[in-house]
This record gives C-alpha cells, sequence and structure tokens, in this order.
C-alpha cells in the first residue's frame, strides 16, 4: 500500500535521523570531557 | 531620481539607523583611572579601607570578575571572616598563609596557589584565570595591595591588621611601570604541549 | 538555473586535458618555487632572528628623534618603550581618530581586494570545466573591479604608514624592533601582488585558450598567495599587540619571528579575517552588480547583472554562514589568553557592543533571506515553495529579536524601582548566551532553508526516491531544531557552566548536519532533475536594495568589531607590555564610535561607487558585447 510504505518511510527517517542526533550529542559532549547519562543529563 | 542619488540615500539611511542604535544604549566611557595625590602621613585608617575600596569596586578592577555573574566569587556579598576560615582549613589547601591577611595576600599576588572549586580555568581546575594583581593589568603597588586587604578585612567589621603605610617607605600610589633589572623574566606567552592545536 | 552555453570542441578538449598534465607540474613547481622564496626570507631559529633584527634595528635608528633606548648598541637588550603623555605627537586633532579613519578604510578596501581574486579564479575555473564562457566573463568583469580598488587600497596603506610613524613613533619603532625583516617581507609580497595581479588580469586573452588557461589559473593561484600571505602578516601585528607572544614580562625579544607571529589569536584572526574578507567581497560585487541591474537600459543586460548579483549573494552568504564559529574561536582564545579581557569585551564596558552586532547581523540574514525569496519570482515553479516564505521570515524575526534583547535593561533609577531590579523578570532570561545561540544557529538554519528552497525552485526531481529522500531532509531540520532548542534550554538553564558551554557544539554541530545533509541529498535527488523555465532579470528593483544592503552592513560590522578590538586591549598599545599614554588613552563611548563608523562607512560607499564608474568606464564596449552574445542564453 502506497500510503503505508509512506509511513514506513517516514517511520524509518525518524528513527534513523533521532538516533544520529542521539548518538551525535553523546559524541561532540564526551569528547570534550562532559559525558552524559543516556537521559542526555550531565554525567558529572 | 537618478540611481546614484537612490543608492547614496538608502546608504546613508542605513548607517544612520546603525548609529542611531549605538545612541539609545548606555554611553560609558572607559577612562583609564586618573592618579590620586594621597597624603601618606595624614592618612586615617578609615580613609585608607575608603582608598581599598575604590580599588576594588573600579570599572576594569577587582569586579569585572568578583561579581553575581559567577565568574568569581562573589567577594562583597561573602562574609570574608567566614569564608576565610573556610579556606584555611580546606584539606586542598597547600598555602603558606596563617590568618586572614596573609591569606588575602597570598590570593591576590599567586592566585593559584589555592583555587576555589570550580572557577579554575577550563581544562585546568587548578590554574586560577586570575593574574597576580602587581603584575599586568592591574600593576598595584604595595600600599594599593594593603589598601585592599584593609577593606576586605573590614568590610564584614573584622579586624584590620595592616598597617597604615608611611613615607619612610618611599611607595608611590601610582602603578609602578615594569622595570628591567637585568633578571630572568617570565616568557609572555608559549605554548603549552596539552593546549597544541588551539590558536595555532 | 543553467541556459545554453558555448563548449569546448571534442578536439579543442582534447589538446587541453593533455597539456593541463604538463601545466599543472609547472604550476605546482611555480608555486613550491614562490613558498621556498618567503619562507626562506622569514627566519625561522632565534640565531637567524638576531641577526635580522640587527638590520631592522639599523633601520629603526634612522627614524629616531628621541627615545629612551638612544644610546643602546645594536646587541644590547631592548625592552618596550614607555612613552608619557608629553612624549606623543600632538597635530591638534585626535591622533586615534586619525588612524581609526585610515586604518578602517584601508581594511575595508584590503579586505575586498584581496577577497575578489579567491572567488574569481574559482569562477574562472568553473567557467573551464563546465566549457561556459558567462563565468569566464564574470570572473573577468569581478577582477577589473578589483583593480580598480586595488590603487585606493594602496593609497590607504600609503598615508597609514605615514600616520602611524608620525602619530606613535614610539609604538612604531618598538614594533619594527620585534618584527624586523617580517615588515621586509611584507613590502617585498606587495611587488609580488601587484605583479601578479596585473599580468594576470591583462593576460586574460592571451592565456585565454588550452594549455595557457591553466597557466592563467595559475597566476591567479600565486596572486592569492601573495594577498594571503599579506594578510597574515599584518594580522600577527593586531594579535601581538593584543596577546604577545615571543616576547618576555618587559617586551624584549626572546622567541624567533615565528614565536613572535605564532600567538594565541593569530590562527583564529587569519582565519575568521579570510572567511569576512570573501563574504565582504562578495557583498561588494553584489552591489556592483545591483548597481548596473538598476541602471541597465537592455532586457540581456538586467538579466545578466541579476545572475552576476545573484552568484554574488550567494558567495557572501555562503562564507558568511561560518562566520559565527570562526568569530566564537576567537573570543575563545581570548578568553584562555586572558580572562579579564575576555569579560572586557563581553561582560564588561564593550558588552552593549554586542547587542548592535546582533542588529547588524540580524540585517545582513534578513537582507540576505528577502533576496533569495524576491529571486523565487524569476521561476514559476517558485510557487510551490511560497508558502514557506511567511514561516521562515516568523523564526527569523522572532529569532532576531531575542538575539537582540539585553540581559540588564536600560532603565531610570524610577524604573527600576518600580521593576524591582535591572533585569526583567521574563526577558532577562533571553538576554544571556544559551538564548543568543538558539536564536543564531535558528537563524543560519532557517536561512540555509531559503536558500535550499530558492535551488530546488526551478527543479523537478525525477529521482524514484524522492519521497524518502524528502523525508529524511524534513526530519532532520525538524530533529535539528529540537537539538538546538534541547541543547540551548536545557544545558544553558538547568546545568553548570562548562556543560552549558560545551552545549554550543551540539548546536553548531546540528546546523552543520542541515547544512551538509542538504547539499547532499539535493545534490544527488536533482541529478539529471527536470529544469522549469526561469527568467534571469525577472525580479523587484526593491530586491537589489538587498544587496546594497550587505555590503554597507558588513562595513559597519568590520568597522564596529574593530572598535572592539582596539578597545579590548583598555589603556595598553601592547597587552601588559607597553601601555597607552596617549590623550585618547580611553575606551570612547559606543555612541562615539557610531558616528565615527558611520562617516567611515559613508565615505567607503562614495569610494566605492566611485570605482564602479572607473571601472564602467573601461571595456565598457567589450561587456556590452559579451551581454548582447550571451543573450537569451541565460
Amino acid at each position: 500500500m502506497r500510503s503505508g510504505s509512506s509511513v514506513l518511510v517516514w517511520l524509518a527517517a525518524v528513527v534513523t535521523v533521532a538516533a544520529f542526533f542521539y548518538g551525535m550529542d553523546h559524541l561532540i559532549m564526551s569528547l570534550q570531557g562532559l559525558p552524559l547519562n543516556l537521559d542526555l543529563s550531565p554525567a558529572q | 531620481m537618478s540611481v546614484l542619488a537612490k543608492v547614496l540615500g538608502f546608504s546613508l539611511a542605513l548607517s544612520l539607523c546603525f548609529t542611531l542604535v549605538t545612541h539609545l544604549l548606555p554611553q560609558v566611557e572607559g577612562r583609564v583611572p586618573q592618579e590620586i595625590e594621597v597624603d601618606i602621613d595624614a592618612l586615617t585608617m578609615d580613609e585608607f579601607i575608603a582608598l581599598g575600596e575604590y580599588i576594588f569596586k573600579r570599572i576594569d578592577s577587582c569586579t569585572l570578575c568578583h561579581n553575581d555573574r559567577g565568574r568569581a566569587p562573589d567577594i562583597l556579598r561573602l562574609n570574608m571572616i567566614q569564608t576565610i576560615a573556610s579556606r584555611l582549613a580546606d584539606g586542598r589547601y597547600q598555602g603558606k598563609a596563617r590568618d586572614a591577611e596573609g591569606y588575602i595576600r597570598e590570593s591576590m599576588l599567586a592566585p593559584s596557589v589555592y583555587v576555589v572549586d570550580g572557577y579554575g580555568k577550563v581544562g585546568a581546575e587548578h590554574i586560577s584565570p586570575m593574574k597576580a594583581v602587581d603584575k599586568p593589568p592591574m600593576l598595584l603597588s604595595d600600599i594599593e595591595i594593603d589598601a585592599v586587604i584593609a577593606f576586605l578585612q573590614a568590610k564584614d567589621g573584622g579586624e584590620v591588621t595592616v598597617a597604615l603605610p608611611s613615607s619612610a617607605e618611599d611607595m608611590p600610589v601610582a602603578p609602578a611601570l615594569p622595570v628591567d633589572t637585568g633578571e630572568a623574566r617570565k616568557p609572555m606567552w608559549i605554548q603549552a604541549p596539552d593546549e597544541r592545536g588551539s590558536g595555532g | 538555473m543553467r541556459g545554453g552555453s558555448r563548449r569546448l570542441t571534442p578536439k579543442v578538449s582534447m589538446l587541453a586535458r593533455a597539456d593541463a598534465g604538463r601545466s599543472i607540474a609547472l604550476s605546482a613547481a611555480l608555486i613550491v618555487a614562490f613558498i621556498l622564496i618567503t619562507s626562506l626570507s622569514v627566519p625561522t631559529s632565534a640565531d637567524r632572528a638576531v641577526g635580522w633584527q640587527s638590520v631592522a634595528q639599523a633601520m629603526a635608528q634612522t627614524l629616531e628623534d628621541s627615545d629612551v633606548n638612544a644610546d643602546a648598541k645594536a646587541d644590547e637588550i631592548i625592552t618596550a618603550p614607555h612613552p608619557q603623555r608629553g612624549d606623543y605627537p600632538d597635530i591638534g586633532i585626535s591622533s586615534r581618530s586619525i588612524v581609526w579613519v585610515i586604518a578602517q578604510l584601508h581594511l575595508n578596501f584590503a579586505a575586498f581586494v584581496l577577497a575578489v581574486p579567491i572567488f574569481v579564479v574559482l569562477i574562472e575555473w568553473l567557467g573551464l570545466k563546465t566549457g561556459n564562457v558567462r563565468y569566464d566573463h564574470m570572473a573577468r568583469e569581478f577582477m577589473k573591479i578589483s583593480m580598480s580598488a586595488y590603487s585606493i587600497t594602496a593609497l590607504f596603506g600609503g598615508l597609514l604608514t605615514l600616520a602611524l610613524f608620525m602619530l606613535y613613533p614610539d609604538l612604531m619603532r618598538y614594533m619594527m624592533h620585534v618584527f624586523g625583516a617580517q615588515m621586509l617581507v611584507y613590502a617585498f609580497l606587495f611587488i609580488a601582488e601587484s605583479l601578479f595581479l596585473y599580468v594576470y588580469y591583462y593576460s586574460w586573452d592571451a592565456l585565454g585558450e588550452g594549455n595557457r588557461k591553466w597557466l592563467h589559473l595559475t597566476l591567479g593561484l600565486m596572486l592569492n598567495t601573495a594577498g594571503t600571505t599579506l594578510l597574515v602578516l599584518a594580522n600577527s601585528w593586531a594579535t601581538f599587540m593584543m596577546a604577545p607572544s615571543g616576547v618576555n614580562e618587559v617586551g624584549e625579544v626572546i622567541g624567533s619571528i615565528w614565536e613572535i607571529m605564532r600567538g594565541p589569536l593569530w590562527n583564529p584572526l587569519n582565519l575568521h579575517r579570510f572567511l569576512a574578507n570573501i563574504a565582504f567581497g562578495g557583498a561588494v560585487v553584489g552591489a556592483y552588480a545591483a548597481y548596473r541591474f538598476l541602471s541597465a537600459k537592455t532586457a540581456e543586460e538586467k538579466a545578466a547583472y541579476d545572475w552576476m548579483g545573484y552568484t554574488s549573494n550567494f558567495i557572501a552568504i555562503l562564507s558568511f554562514l561560518p562566520l559565527p564559529f570562526a568569530g566564537y574561536w576567537l573570543m575563545a582564545e581570548v578568553y584562555a589568553y586572558s580572562q579579564s579581557m575576555g569579560i572586557t569585551a563581553m561582560g564588561g564596558i564593550l558588552s552593549w557592543l554586542f547587542i548592535v552586532q546582533a542588529v547588524l547581523i540580524g540585517a545582513i540574514l534578513l537582507a540576505g533571506n528577502y533576496y533569495l525569496w524576491s529571486g523565487m519570482t524569476r521561476c514559476e515553479g517558485a510557487v510551490r515553495y511560497q508558502g514557506f516564505i511567511k514561516y521562515i521570515a516568523f523564526v527569523l524575526v522572532l529569532s532576531f529579536l531575542v538575539w537582540v534583547t539585553p540581559h540588564t535593561l536600560i532603565l531610570t533609577p524610577a524604573e527600576m524601582k518600580a521593576l524591582g531590579g535591572s533585569h526583567h523578570q521574563f526577558l532577562g532570561a533571553l538576554g544571556v548566551m544559551p538564548a543568543k545561540n538558539i536564536a543564531v544557529n535558528l537563524m543560519l538554519i532557517f536561512t540555509f532553508l531559503s536558500f535550499q528552497l530558492y535551488r530546488r525552485s526551478d527543479k523537478v526531481a525525477q529521482v524514484s526516491w524522492e519521497t524518502a529522500g524528502n523525508a529524511f531532509m524534513v526530519t532532520i531540520y525538524a530533529v535539528a531544531m529540537l537539538n538546538v532548542v534541547f541543547a540551548g534550554v536545557y544545558y544553558g538553564y538547568f546545568t553548570s557552566t562548562v556543560y552549558n558551554v560545551g552545549s554550543s557544539v551540539i548546536q553548531v554541530f546540528s546546523t552543520l548536519a542541515v547544512i551538509v545533509a542538504g547539499i547532499t541529498i539535493d545534490g544527488f535527488m536533482y541529478k539529471g532533475a527536470k529544469t522549469l523555465p526561469s527568467q534571469w532579470g525577472r525580479v523587484s528593483n526593491r530586491s537589489q536594495y538587498a544587496l546594497f544592503a550587505l555590503p554597507i552592513t558588513f562595513t559597519w560590522l568590520m568597522a564596529l568589531m574593530g572598535y572592539l578590538r582596539s578597545s579590548i586591549r583598555t589603556d595598553w598599545h601592547i597587552s601588559d607590555i607597553m601601555r597607552d599614554n596617549s590623550p585618547d588613552n580611553f575606551i570612547p563611548t559606543i555612541g562615539y564610535a557610531g558616528n565615527m563608523i558611520t562617516m567611515v562607512t559613508v565615505l567607503f560607499v562614495l569610494l566605492v561607487l566611485f570605482v564602479f564608474w572607473i571601472a564602467t568606464r573601461a571595456d565598457g564596449g567589450r561587456q556590452k558585447a559579451n551581454i548582447e552574445a550571451e543573450a537569451g542564453k541565460l
């Protein structure tokens, strides 16, 4: 179904992009010596 | 109207808009502190403390950082008697001071001996971003340093332990210029190994 | 939006490719030779530094009239001088204001003539690569403007040198002592710059085809090498004054010339000025294009200059986008060098200046965006995107207002009493850095959105994965914006200072992610796209004023930042080493600075219009012929 596959495409986009930014946030902060918890709160 | 006139008119109008913005803001002039004539022999302790307060609160002086914006301990708000006592009692304190006067003097002349938690340089928490006050840019003389210490001791009702200056010491009030005595001098800036990659 | 083009014939292409190899080798050899010559002129060891300094000292001695080191021999230690107020020459007018006006005009023109060859060479190369002769014509016309401006640059440079040596002899004597032969290298490079400039421009026809075109491009590259080296050499003087290196506490030279130059602020300033020059150069040639557009008599002329204006705006905005990050690096290094200097700039007496900066950058972004939105009228296909404009405008204006909001309100004592302080209980929160960072990053993201929609407006994608591509693009925008706001609000207001500062890097990278993703996805998605009809020249006259607003605002901003740079040294000529005891050794009020800056800006506009006029007079016949030949091919 076109609408079904389109929903899937959007879902895939949201999941992928969110994961990318989540990972990027962790990476950038840890590279600066500012580690984060899983919920993005400061670990220090 | 010709294109030239329109373009010039537009340029002028836009520039004047920006000028207007600058005139709406507080107009502050960054004047250099003027030398004050002080008759050392006639100085009373109250005047000495007032001199210290003036130096402390000058626009480009201590209050640049020691204020309520979190860059350095808010000295004017803190009770110095209690604060100094707790600093000296801190396990991390490795300096040579034994009393309030000594602690204040050490903090002014060698700020990195003891750095209060959270106020060190980013990435080097044990180093203070403050420069010694007898060096540029502050260049306070011995008398000025004593005056500030007197103020800081007195402001919370503490005992002032610094002595009033006497003309026998023959020290000028005005900031002294650095004099080349031929001794080995510190370099102005060298790239530390752990700073490589920043600033080229 | 490319129309027809005159392509190289297969035979000529083949010849060009075959000879390109040899040309590249020749070019590489020239570049290596040039670098060897210039680097060998600059000593890299303390031993050689002393030798060169003897030369410079001998030169400096000839400029002396009275000096504390008057009886110093060439091998004695020289420290920074300490002139008293009476030692400064007094010519009846404020020396600082004279140097201010001349220096600022020199910097404006220098930025322009250094920047233009950078994008001219790129455009010329683009013309060679695509075989589209329009690029070559545009590159040449940009170069002509730059040529006309070159002599004015040199004039102001000469005047500046005269003014500095006449009005601040002690400072200049000391600077010559410290920098020594490096200043001679600077002078030599002017000869090289002039040589390459004239040969590059006047050999355009003679070196126009095949093998020789590569040689021409190499000449352009050499021109840029000389120009960029001039930039970084001059930058080292400014950064030395702010954050001296290679000297000790009393100004005695203890390092090599390399250590003197490579202070903590040198490379941040190099990057900042390099990018800012390109943005500024693009903006000024954009004004030229706008001026010609408004004065155009024929539709072909209008079309040609509309396209030129678009290209200039593209160059200006593209190189403008990374500037906030370069500026951030510069300020971070200022803070690291001296906390009090950093705080004087942003937390003390000069902090109001950054509100003016916010106004200016907001104006730049609004003008740039407005130009893009206006440009959408060129193409019918833009109608599908026009609905977005109001949302983009809303976000831009809102972000601009946030950026402009100060932390401390300007109130009378009575108002302060009524408010209960100088901070507003709600708006005060918008006056601090986290809110500003959110605002800036959102403005940059939405500016890129305007640009991306504009670029898409004349195309219809033909790829099968268009829906997926757009889904990813939209999601990236949405998540990036959320990330920027989240990082700013959460780390900015609810965590410690270090996390607050660190989170700004998250925001920067979110913005960059949008830009990189946008360029990449569109690059692939619109390959082989169907092009919709569009017409260069079909744009309102109003939009051209946006192209004037850009260089005026840039000029004003450059002068404002110059006022900042000079002022954060407070009453020091050279921070912590040489005190400023001149009658002007105070930071002037921002209103006074505003007046000076507007005067300089108006002078600059008048001189630039003069340059445009000169450039239009010469070769007018060839330009007209080009435009007619290209008519209908845009």
